[in-house]
């Protein structure tokens, strides 16, 4: 690979393979554990969520990820989110990650609006400081600015996701993760944080998008990516690969 | 591997800044929650050891009758009662709390160590609450803390290095067999009981029970426990082997399990994911 695309990229995925353990029955418990290695019963049937992945993500693309369900999406965004380590391959990330995968994963329910911004943007890697000058901000994007001092198990999901999106969007990353998160709200908040990506897209961050909506993937992304079966089955323009999924879908 | 290489590599010192932050809000949630709703809130810190105190001395000095004539058995209770809170809270919260926050660990990239520090972290405040009652208490029966109360701090850095230990060894051993937890409770009942919270130390000495004093030996509270007593009383205990050998010894041990448990997180913390 020549220089210059080793600096555009954002996210290099290098033979990258996911490969499960799962026992044939889930062992949890140290007896059955030291019965079944005294019988080397302990046997791992193996499956493979992602096999020998290999592309690109260069700076500034807007990147679609489709597939049908369990074929590997989900465990592949994870790998590039730092959450899983690879059983084989390397993945690099250059830069800063904001991952919108299931949003409000560390809102505690019975915290306020306000002290769960704090805490998921602490957990998000935000200092106190810049969470102070950025509290506004994040309050009138999600536009709650009554319930700010109610507790979040009060909220609709609704009203959970425009929290989590406005606290996990106030910076401006270079790799922006979102996983199926922009089905959530009403249409009017869905259309808000299209317009906030394309934002920041316009402003040269990375955007990975997993959705089942090939409409928004065709709206949004240049490139895309079909993995089906775990394999990776296209690489490319966002349109044609979009098309041959719902070919394929039929 | 070379994922997150590259991510630390670029914000490596802003990352630990960060983490510290975290690690507060983290401890305020846990207080926050623990108090919401509650009319006295925090005074049950105070509250808590020292309710505990008086029921655990009506039985002990009435029932039981235990021989104690040092000092008032209460303060003899409450500085061991106290001191193990730390360890036990500390510990068992560290155990769960990988679990807890698995929904966390699968979503988001974080310093899964954090989790178990917490926990720790939260014992260490609460301890610093129950503080004030050990101190209402010894005003009350009319004793002053020694001038060798002033290395308290540098023994309870020695007790959370050590707490920090067990909690990384079970929250790690506990993602993967989930029996940890229940052994937990036994193990920390059987602890408290091997330690001398509640019974005096010449119950030891005067039963001619050698083994039973060598094996106390290798407790690491019971040291803890007699060294903070004489480091607030400043009188000796009979089976005192010194302030500043007890003291060397929790080092010791504190180091040592501290390594073990640190190691043993280290190597399975990857692998979490896949089990929580």
């Amino acid at each position: 690979m020549s220089e210059t695309s080793q600096q555009n990229a954002v996210v290099q995925v290098d033979h990258v393979s996911m490969v499960f353990n799962i026992a044939n029955e889930k062992v949890q418990s140290l007896k059955e554990y030291f019965i079944k290695i005294a019988r080397r019963e302990l046997m791992f049937k193996e499956f493979t969520a992602v096999d020998d992945a290999s592309f690109t993500v260069n700076r500034g693309d807007v990147f679609g990820l489709v597939g049908t369900n369990g074929s590997g999406k989900s465990t592949m965004l994870k790998i590039i989110a730092g959450v899983l380590e690879p059983s084989k391959g390397t993945c690099t990330v250059n830069g800063t990650i904001s991952p919108l995968i299931e949003l409000g994963a560390g809102f505690d329910p019975e915290l306020t609006a306000r002290e769960n911004i704090y805490l998921n943007g602490a957990l998000l890697g935000h200092s106190k400081k810049f969470l102070d000058e950025h509290i506004k901000d994040i309050i009138d994007f999600a536009e709650l600015h009554d319930f700010m001092e109610m507790p979040l198990k009060n909220y609709s999901s609704g009203m959970v996701a425009r929290i989590a999106f406005a606290i996990a969007t106030v910076t401006e990353p270079d790799l922006l993760i979102v996983d199926e998160v922009l089905s959530v709200g009403d249409f009017l908040f869905q259309q808000k944080c299209e317009n906030r990506i394309n934002d920041m897209i316009e402003r040269g961050t990375t955007v990975l998008i997993v959705s089942h909506d090939t409409s928004q993937i065709e709206r949004l992304c240049n490139r895309a990516l079909w993995i089906e079966k775990s394999k990776l089955k296209m690489l490319g323009d966002a349109k044609e690969v979009c098309a041959a999924y719902r070919e394929y879908e039929r | 591997m070379s994922h997150s290489a590259n991510l630390r590599k670029n914000n490596s010192g802003k990352q630990n800044h960060n983490s510290l932050y975290l690690l507060f809000n983290l401890v305020s949630k846990d207080f926050k929650l623990r108090y919401r709703r509650s009319i006295l809130g925090v005074v049950w810190s105070m509250l808590n050891p020292l309710l505990m105190m008086i029921v655990m001395t009506l039985i002990f000095t009435n029932i039981f009758r235990f021989q104690f004539d040092m000092y008032p058995f209460a303060v003899y209770l409450i500085l061991g009662q106290t001191l193990f809170a730390v360890f036990q809270d500390g510990a068992t919260g560290a155990m769960s709390s990988i679990i807890e926050a698995a929904p966390l660990i699968k979503k988001v990239h974080v310093q899964k160590i954090i989790f178990p520090t917490e926990k720790v972290v939260f014992a260490v405040v609460n301890f610093c609450f129950s503080l004030i009652a050990v101190g209402a208490v010894l005003a009350f029966f009319g004793m002053a803390p020694s001038w060798k109360a002033l290395f308290i701090p540098f023994l309870v850095i020695l007790l959370i290095i050590f707490t920090l230990g067990v909690g990384y060894l079970v929250a790690a051993l506990s993602v993967f067999f989930r029996d940890v937890m229940h052994l937990w409770g036994v193990l920390t009942t059987v602890w408290f009981y091997f330690t001398p919270i509640f019974w005096p130390y010449d119950a030891l000495a005067s039963n001619g029970l050698d083994w039973v004093y060598l094996l106390v030996q290798f407790n690491p509270m019971y040291h803890f426990v007699s060294c903070f007593r004489q480091m607030v009383t400043g009188i000796p205990l009979p089976s005192d082997l010194g302030v500043v050998t007890e003291f060397g010894l929790c080092a010791l041990f504190a180091v040592v399990t501290f390594g073990v448990g640190l190691f043993v997180f280290k190597k399975l913390e990857k692998k979490f994911i896949l089990y929580v």
